[in-house]
């Protein structure tokens, strides 16, 4: 006891306790003078304050000040969110030299003061939230972030336009780029278009440098760079390793490759739905083609002209109806989703049939017209112009009578039932993840949506899907070009600037196993999502244990629930941890002294 | 409503007549979806009864049984455990596995003497802030007719 360094440690144990009436917003439902009063008689606490926005610059200094002054260990925080602004508070305390691991944030305002209109209610609710939080604080533990060097090439799953323009950014910026692509050659879907939005000139279909297309990435760019490796016929096997170091199998005609890389980007876009779903548009008759099938005409008619003719009989079309919507906004028989660039494509090949034959009757039966691009009012009002029919309502059924094809629909405007007798038929098929994009997703642990599409961690901003692995173009759904490429070029400059640090930190929220409880019996590593688990035999005690390697773990914590003898604890969310909120939560005072 | 609540609250008034029971309520939310949308019924201000009490994990597959045994130990009348919808989890499938162990934790619960519907499993995501609150306005009236815990003293 007399050892001075002892008492030392001993005073800083204490726990600070700071409440943010965040400008009044908090405060004007909630007493805070009075909690932090009630709070002074707790042992635990050495000092609480009272601030109007510990968020702001006159707050991060307040705070540092305090932890200079006071000598405290610990912070208990009563203000917004944590996912708001906690960062914020707990970064300018780690500034000053806390370890922010010993720091607890409750919610006071988006769960208490702006939900609860009686100020007593709201009171009491946010003086049991503070003493959870204290509660929690004093059973923190310190701990050190993870710090990891992340290895200086990349790995580009697809060569499509966006796979392309992603290998070709980094590549510029001097890491080694491995491009996995499945099909025998680059370009993927974007290289069988004849012509693009919004130029309505060709696609890049040819490796010249015009001017419509000086600015999309080229095969022969690709092929030619030195940084580059393509790897045609090949698909990705099996992912090991963690963050930082990922250990990669790809599948290769000349037989396994195997590569190391400190970041991933996947590009594997989408493919068309397949018409034959619905049968009652009889896709398979000579009349019924597919949007993607009038790109080969129409590549076909540019290459060796003679027209656009039907594949039945080899006649001009006289009356072309477009379909829309084919697989998408249609829950029953398709994809819940829309297409996004279905529009803008159907009225971009009406409007280059019509260009070749002005004498066809074109029709385009739509439910909504959507073209969110840019230019996309003026493409449509130019198709309008050229005599293009625009019919809104839904298509009931093409119906085959001998050698003749009619289109039955709606006229939602007129509020008529058309029976339009039609040379040829253009179904305007959605989009969809590319075959193996799912076992992709698994391999690299990314969640998908609703519609198997690769899932943002957040919708509304664009970030890694796991850590150094991100997504680009059609594979988080459907787009057209210009936004793939974006995303492309984003998705390069975060893998650059990430290799370009070479290391980098995270939390070490992260599972561990204590060796000594634990019996090998495996339950954790079936739990894990993450194959961070794995089951080994410990040669000094002759056992079984199971290891967590942290740099893959995620630390969700499932595996410390399963695991049959407490083995596993999750840092931040240690069982004492959580279990002293739950505590103090539910013995909690009913009745009241404010 | 279980069979037994609805018995209650109809043959003697229970004690959902008691105006003031105020129900002990926690409420376990996943850090990304359930968490979210709490603070999202926060912004929105979506009013709601008082009594419940969040508890932030990062996945609803960490709400340890034990956790909720506790709770209910210590003197919680109602453990609302909310996590993301089934193939929107932010770990893949941590709700799958809450999703068994609830199921499980009911007829646990039921062992010990309480109402099962005590316990209760809702997904919430991260933009269904009306969602969090109707839940909690639901759960904190069929909490208010089961009344007191049978931890302290209720029936």
């Amino acid at each position: 006891m007399a050892d001075p360094a002892r008492t030392k440690e001993e005073e800083r144990k204490g726990i600070a306790v700071y409440l943010c009436s965040c400008r009044n917003e908090i405060g004007r439902h909630v007493d805070l003078e009075a909690i932090a009063e009630g709070l002074k008689k707790d042992p635990r606490v050495v000092t609480v304050g009272v601030h109007e926005a510990l968020c702001s610059n006159e707050g991060q200094e307040y705070l540092k000040d305090e932890l200079r002054s006071k000598k405290f260990e610990r912070v208990a925080v009563g203000a917004c969110s944590p996912n708001i602004q906690g960062l914020i508070v707990s970064r300018a305390l780690e500034e000053e030299g806390m370890n922010r691991y010993l720091f607890e944030q409750v919610n006071i305002r988006e769960q208490c003061a702006w939900v609860h209109p009686e100020k007593k209610e709201a009171t009491r609710k946010a003086k049991s939230l503070v003493k959870s939080a204290i509660a929690r604080a004093e059973k923190l533990q310190p701990l050190e972030d993870i710090i990891i060097p992340i290895k200086d090439s990349t790995l580009i799953i697809g060569g499509g336009v966006s796979g392309m323009q992603a290998a070709l950014d980094i590549a510029a910026a001097g890491y080694k780029v491995y491009l996995v692509e499945r099909t025998d050659e680059l370009g993927g879907r974007t290289y069988k278009l004849s012509m693009t939005f919004p130029t309505h000139n060709c696609g890049i279909c040819c490796i010249q440098y015009c001017r419509e297309c000086v600015f999309t990435p080229k095969i022969e760019d690709v092929l030619q760079d030195k940084n580059i490796e393509v790897m045609l016929n090949s698909e990705v096997e099996e992912m090991t390793g963690g963050f930082g170091a990922r250990h990669v199998r790809i599948k290769t005609p000349k037989g396994p490759r195997e590569v190391d890389v400190g970041t991933i980007i996947v590009a594997t876009g989408s493919k068309t739905f397949d018409p034959k779903r619905i049968p009652e548009l009889r896709y398979g008759h000579p009349n019924v083609i597919s949007t993607t099938e009038l790109e080969q005409i129409l590549v076909a008619q540019r290459e060796k002209g003679g027209g656009i003719r039907r594949p039945l009989d080899g006649k001009v079309p006289k009356t072309v109806n477009f379909i829309q919507c084919v697989g998408s906004r249609d829950k029953t028989k398709g994809n819940a989703h829309c297409s996004l660039v279905c529009c803008t494509y159907a009225i971009g090949q009406a409007r280059e049939i019509k260009k070749i034959n002005p004498d066809a009757a074109v029709y385009i039966h739509y439910i909504d017209l959507r073209g969110p691009y840019r230019g996309f009012e003026e493409f449509y009002n130019a198709a309008k112009e050229e005599g293009i029919n625009f019919v809104r309502g839904r298509v009931s059924e093409v119906v085959v009578d001998k050698d003749k094809t009619y289109v039955r629909a709606a006229d939602t405007d007129s509020d008529t039932l058309l029976n339009i007798d039609s040379d040829l038929i253009v179904l305007a098929v959605g989009q969809e993840p590319a075959d193996g994009s799912d076992q992709i997703a698994k391999i690299l642990h990314i969640q998908t949506d609703i519609d198997r599409f690769m899932k943002d961690i957040n919708p509304m901003f664009p970030s890694e899907f796991r850590r150094g692995i991100y997504v680009a173009g059609t594979a988080q759904g459907p787009k057209g070009i210009r936004y793939s490429i974006e995303e492309a070029k984003s998705a390069a400059a975060s893998a650059i600037d990430l290799m370009k640090k070479g290391k980098t930190k995270f939390p070490r929220i992260v599972a561990f196993v204590d060796e000594e409880r634990c019996r090998g019996c495996g339950r954790c590593e079936k739990t894990c999502e993450y194959e961070a688990i794995t089951v080994v035999p410990d040669p000094k005690r002759g056992v079984l244990v199971s290891r967590i390697d942290e740099i893959r773990c995620e630390g969700c914590g499932a595996c410390a629930v399963a695991c049959c003898n407490k083995a596993i604890k999750v840092n931040g969310y240690r069982l004492e941890q959580v279990e002293a909120m739950v505590t103090e939560l539910s013995e909690e005072e009913v009745t009241s002294d404010e | 409503m279980s069979t037994d609540a609805a018995h209650k609250s109809a043959s003697q008034g229970g004690n959902g007549g008691d105006e003031h029971f105020e129900p002990r309520i926690l409420v376990f939310c996943c850090n990304w979806c359930s968490y979210a949308g709490a603070d999202l019924a926060g912004v929105s201000r979506l009013q709601m009864p008082p009594y419940f009490r969040v508890i932030r994990t990062m996945c609803s597959a960490r709400v340890d049984p034990e956790f909720i045994m506790r709770a209910f130990q210590k003197g919680a009348d109602g453990v609302l455990v909310a996590g993301c919808h089934p193939a929107d989890c932010h770990y893949i499938g941590g709700n799958y596995r809450t999703r068994r162990r609830m199921a499980l934790m009911k007829v646990l619960l039921q062992q010990f003497g309480f109402d099962p519907d005590r316990l209760r499993l809702e997904w919430v995501s991260a933009g269904e802030g009306e969602k969090f609150q109707k839940t909690i306005i639901e759960f904190t009236n069929t909490i208010k007719e089961l009344g007191v815990s049978p931890m302290k003293g209720g029936e």
